[in-house]
């Protein structure tokens, strides 16, 4: 945008007044010839509908003058100055009509300078209902007719108070007719708007004088009728008046209908995106809680392997036995069958040595199997507990994720703030108690809570699920080798790890339920680690379940 | 043989208490040396007995434990009067042990006696304690004792204090009555068809709203307060002082109403769409309530939660008073809201479809001033420098002034950050002083003190008692160059014209004081370099502060209080 106050030679303007003409241009004759005319008088066409462009004045009148052509007379041309006028105003136009006059005469001598840096303007002479306009232009030989025109329309047009017609303008002189300035009378107020009212007086007086003549009371004719009369030709003439009001409300009520509009859609609008975020969320929970649940699912899987690994390791280090004893009684039968043979003793002797060996190692080999269930390293380290219920609340939440269950997750003063535990182990039993909690809960609630006694950290998790047989609690903690002891639906592999790694870790777990109404487990951690007597992964001693589980009773509600 | 100051100390240690914050003197020479040689008690020495008091409070306040501060006779005891009152008003457990002329001499006028027939300072202790007792023989002193610390540490908690002549500490005591337990009770009853009432009227309720207060810190009921929110769900409004008991970026939070509050959050809490408002831990005094409108009152039912029972029905009508520690009876209304869920009870709360609370920059009040270019920085943009690089876990301190406003407003206290803030008494000083305590009692979190240049002119010299024991408090301190609050303040009540006088006459330079104590010391002035500044600081993890030159014209958020202040002088 080109400075208007900048030290610039050439002469210009904004292509504000010319916008009126260019519009008449598109509508009445299309946007073909006015881009032709444009191009003729070098001005970038797109450069005339952004109001925020300057042009050579040299250009402006060039335009101005073809346009003038088109139009041919001057009461044409200005018509086409004041095209659309007022969509040009925007906001303005709500604002102008409650201006006076005067100010509104004022306020256009002022803005003539900023609408082109040669030109000036001035109030020479005003009063209540009139102002004297004068135009100068430091380079005068650059003013053309058409420019004094699109002035004077824009001036004619301009909107004032309470929508009144439209005021007079008288040119007292004009640049382009050789003047040294340009000067517009203009006048707001005409005297026809007087008529109508001296009219109904003259009116009233002629039918008071003729009442009088009738000889009808004289007295109320000639004091009210005039004045009756009167008034009412200076109503007739304020409809006018009315009327331009009314039009003036009526197009404020329109605009604030479509800010209302505008504004509802808006509203509208941030809480669709409202409603995409939360969908957003929802989605991205809905995944994560599939993730999770897929991990869990391979967890399980792994563990199952895990189980098959050991039994099938177990089985066929004992099916290897049965082979190993019919070797062993055919040696002996051998060393019967050849007694003499001392080549064939020792071949034998050598033979009873590898048979020994490989029962050994079988035997080995089942302990082994047998030991392993579950075990894993221990390594206690410290951990805090306040970020970690953090962490527990998210899981347990995105496990429930779709469900119609209300979840709580918090911790109690009485829970120690850090504890010393291998971070792995513990997790797991968490994991293991919150995801068996969700998945057997529909509907309902689950609390997760952890709390304290003496020594211990205490998590107990209590959901509204399908519950279980006081009969068959016991068989939950058993792995899944042997089918017969699942309940209706299985609690999974997961259960016997819990008590296996309880017991490790010097834990205890507590669990009551009741079908229908729902299950209460409460897993119980040493604040610190217990002293380890031997590396628990070769311990020989399997941890039995009444060491680490106590079932309560549920009370008969 | 036990002297009385064994038994004293073993009873500190039952509490859990080991640190005494004081500045020794004669006459309680004794407790001072036995601290002094006693193995798990350390003693930090403050510069005023003020400060001890602060430091004190700040111990308490985050370290879920008895704190004990002392000073010695005359001077030494009234000097604690202040920060003993901060701590009374606020709710927190500490121990005043103050000395005293020898039970024999007493009423002869020795040396800074603060007797009976003088200068009594067991009744000036009187009004600012739960409990204050001069011990007159050694055998009543576990008596004494057991009594202060059960009114200290149950109910609503707060300061007690003892005053003990000099020559009792060192007469022997036998005593092996020592186990809290069976002297202290647990005070965590609670009505509990009041609390189904509760419940249901939470379920029932459409547009439920949670106003949650300091009391929700002192009884360590954050987790609980949002796990009861989350249930409905239910939206929360803070407290100036409990602000951040719900982390401010939690979907539910809708920021601070009162004093220097959120915009929202007012619109919410005194507009007409609220049936049920649930108040915790909240005083409902003039600053949270902004001057106790009316508007305030839900359309259905007030439910006021408080460990004191002279609190309920003090400002509003209450329809359901639910009286008890805020942790156990939020827990059991979790209990109950499940136990309704499961007999099939739905929630009605509709705010899933109302529009979300504001957040970010539109949550403020001036957010242009937030992201402001301008040089010297703004109180805003500084703010929002500093809060990118806190830790999740930081714990914030607020001194009393102008600063004190910006803080409140312009500060989001997220995660599991904590924000910590005196309002109760509001006095200077407790924001400078009391992080001291704090940091010794959770050494592994970041403590900020956000003060102001007035605060550290009055309570500054403990920057060096942080210095002397290497404790790592940042202070952030926000220098103007004058009491900010009082100046602006002015400028809006009265004359309408500011206060001159509040403005120093030669400007502070607060880092180099600080440089000079042997503190770490920065000036921030410009925007955006706070961040680099407070990373390095927080690394470091050393007493440091960081002096910021702020824009002072910018006028502190304080609309509200300042027309209550008209409001009162017109009156």
């Amino acid at each position: 945008m080109a400075d208007p106050q900048g030290p610039t030679e050439t002469a210009r303007m904004s292509v504000r007044p010319l916008w009126c003409p260019s519009m008449w241009l598109i509508d009445t004759q299309g946007r073909e010839p006015f881009e032709q005319i444009c191009g003729d008088c070098g001005i970038e066409p797109h450069h005339m509908l952004d109001s925020s462009q300057w042009v050579e004045l040299e250009k402006a009148g060039a335009f101005l003058e073809r346009v003038r052509s088109l139009a041919d007379t001057e009461q044409a041309f200005h018509e086409v100055c004041a095209h659309r006028i007022r969509e040009g105003y925007g906001p303005l136009l709500h604002v102008l009509p409650v201006a006076t006059p005067r100010l509104l005469f004022r306020a256009v001598a002022r803005t003539v300078s900023l609408f082109s840096n040669v030109s000036r303007g001035s109030v020479l002479h005003e009063s209540r209902t009139h102002s004297v306009l004068r135009y100068h232009s430091s380079m005068p030989e650059l003013e053309t007719r058409e420019l004094c025109l699109t002035r004077v329309a824009a001036m004619t047009d301009l909107p004032n108070l309470f929508g009144l017609p439209p005021a007079l303008i008288k040119e007292n002189a004009c640049i382009a007719r050789g003047d040294e300035y340009c000067e517009y009378e203009c006048r707001f107020y005409t005297r026809n708007r007087w008529l109508p009212m001296v009219g109904g007086v003259v009116v009233g007086g002629a039918i008071a004088y003729g009442l009088d003549v009738a000889g009808i009371d004289p007295s109320l004719g000639w004091s009210s009728l005039p004045v009756v009369f009167g008034l009412l030709g200076a109503i007739w003439e304020l409809r006018k008046t009315a009327a331009a009001n009314v039009d003036h409300g009526q197009r404020i009520q329109a605009a604030l209908e479509e800010l209302a509009e505008n504004e509802g859609d808006a509203r509208r609008e941030i809480l669709a995106f409202h409603q995409r975020q939360k969908e957003w969320g929802k989605l991205m929970e809905e995944q994560v809680s599939d993730r999770t649940e897929q991990l869990r699912d391979l967890l399980d899987r792994l563990e199952a392997m895990g189980e098959a690994r050991v039994s099938t390791v177990r089985g066929v280090s004992h099916d290897l036995r049965n082979p190993v004893t019919i070797l062993g009684m055919h040696q002996a039968l051998l060393r019967r069958m050849v007694p003499d043979r001392p080549d064939v003793a020792s071949v034998l002797d050598d033979s009873d040595d590898a048979l020994a060996t490989m029962e050994k190692m079988l035997e080995e080999l089942t302990e082994g199997a047998r030991s392993d269930r579950g075990l894993v390293p221990f390594n206690p380290t410290e951990m805090e507990i306040g970020p970690w219920v953090e962490i527990l609340r998210r899981r347990v939440k995105a496990l429930a994720f779709g469900k119609d269950v209300g979840v709580s997750v918090f911790r109690r003063r009485e829970a120690p703030e850090r504890i010393e535990t291998d971070r792995l182990i513990f997790e797991r039993v968490a994991d293991n108690l919150c995801s068996n909690a969700v998945k057997y809960t529909e509907r309902g609630s689950i609390i997760v809570e952890l709390d304290g006694k003496p020594g211990f950290l205490t998590l107990k998790v209590s959901d509204t699920g399908v519950g279980i047989e006081q009969d068959r609690i016991e068989r939950i903690f058993e792995p899944n080798g042997k089918p017969d002891a699942r309940v209706a639906r299985s609690l999974g592999v997961g259960l016997s790890v819990v008590v296996q790694l309880m017991g490790q870790i010097g834990g205890r777990l507590e669990v009551m339920s009741k079908p229908g109404r729902g299950t209460t487990f409460w897993a119980h951690f040493p604040v610190t680690p217990p002293a380890r007597e031997e590396p628990p992964v070769r311990s020989s001693r399997p941890i039995k379940l009444a060491d680490v589980v106590t079932i309560r009773r549920a009370q008969s509600a | 043989m036990t002297r009385v100051v064994d038994v004293f100390l073993r009873y500190l240690e039952a509490e859990g208490a080991h640190v005494v914050f004081g500045v020794p003197g004669g006459l309680l020479h004794p407790f001072f040396e036995a601290i002094e040689y006693a193995d798990n008690m350390r003693l930090v020495v403050s510069k005023h007995e003020e400060g001890a008091a602060f430091m004190a409070d700040g111990y308490a306040r985050v370290g879920r434990r008895l704190a004990v501060c002392a000073g010695t006779s005359g001077p030494g005891s009234t000097n604690l009067l202040t920060g003993v009152a901060c701590a009374f008003a606020d709710g927190v457990p500490m121990l005043v042990v103050t000395g005293q002329a020898a039970s024999h001499s007493l009423g002869l006028g020795a040396a800074q006696e603060t007797g009976r027939e003088d200068i009594d300072i067991v009744d000036m202790f009187r009004p600012v304690t739960k409990y204050s007792a001069m011990v007159t023989s050694a055998e009543t002193m576990s008596r004494h004792l057991r009594r202060a610390l059960r009114l200290a540490l149950t109910g609503r908690p707060g300061p007690v204090h003892l005053n003990v002549p000099v020559d009792l500490w060192a007469q022997p005591l036998d005593e092996d009555w020592f186990d809290p337990k069976t002297y202290r009770p647990q005070t965590v009853a609670f009505d509990r068809s009041a609390v189904q009432r509760a419940a249901e009227l939470l379920l029932e309720a459409e547009r439920p709203l949670f106003l949650a207060g300091a009391g929700v810190a002192i009884a360590e009921a954050q987790e609980h307060l949002r796990s009861l929110a989350e249930l409905f769900p239910a939206r929360v409004v803070t407290s100036p002082r409990g602000k951040g008991v719900l982390a401010e970026n939690h979907p539910l939070s809708m920021g601070v109403l009162g004093f220097a509050g959120h915009a929202d959050a007012r619109r919410t809490a005194l507009g007409p769409d609220v049936d049920v408002l649930l108040t915790i831990g909240s005083s409902l005094n003039e600053t949270t309530t902004l001057n106790w409108q009316t508007a305030l009152r839900p359309s259905k039912a007030l439910i006021q939660l408080d460990i004191d029972a002279d609190r309920v029905g003090r400002s509003y009508p209450v329809d359901v008073p639910l009286i008890g520690d805020a942790q156990s009876v939020l827990v059991e209304l979790v209990y109950h809201v499940h136990r309704l869920l499961r007999e099939g009870a739905r929630r009605c709360s509709t705010w899933d479809q109302a529009a979300p609370p504001l957040r970010g920059p539109e949550r403020y009040d001036s957010p242009a001033l937030r992201v402001s270019e301008a040089t010297p920085v703004t109180p805003q943009r500084w703010r929002s420098d500093l809060e990118a690089v806190l830790p999740d876990d930081a714990i914030l301190y607020s001194d009393i002034g102008g600063h004190m406003l910006f803080n409140i407003h312009h500060l989001c206290v997220r995660d599991r950050q904590q924000f910590v803030l005196n309002l109760g008494f509001g006095s200077m000083g407790h924001g400078t002083c009391a992080p001291i305590g704090t940091a010794l009692a959770q050494p592994e979190r970041a403590v900020v003190a956000i003060v102001g240049d007035g605060c550290f002119t009055m309570n500054g010299m403990e920057l060096l008692t942080a210095a002397e024991y290497g404790v790592p408090v940042i202070w952030v301190v926000e220098n103007n160059q004058m009491h900010g609050i009082t100046y602006h303040g002015s400028a809006m009540v009265g004359r309408k014209q500011p206060l001159e006088c509040v403005r120093y006459q030669r400007p502070i330079e607060v880092a180099s004081i600080a440089r000079a104590m042997g503190l770490r010391a920065w000036v921030v002035d410009r925007p955006g370099q706070m961040t680099d500044v407070a990373a390095e600081a927080l690394r470091l993890r050393e007493p440091s502060v960081i002096e910021v030159r702020v824009d002072a014209s910018i006028p502190p958020p304080l609309g509200d209080r300042a027309k209550s202040i008209a409001g009162f002088i017109r009156r």
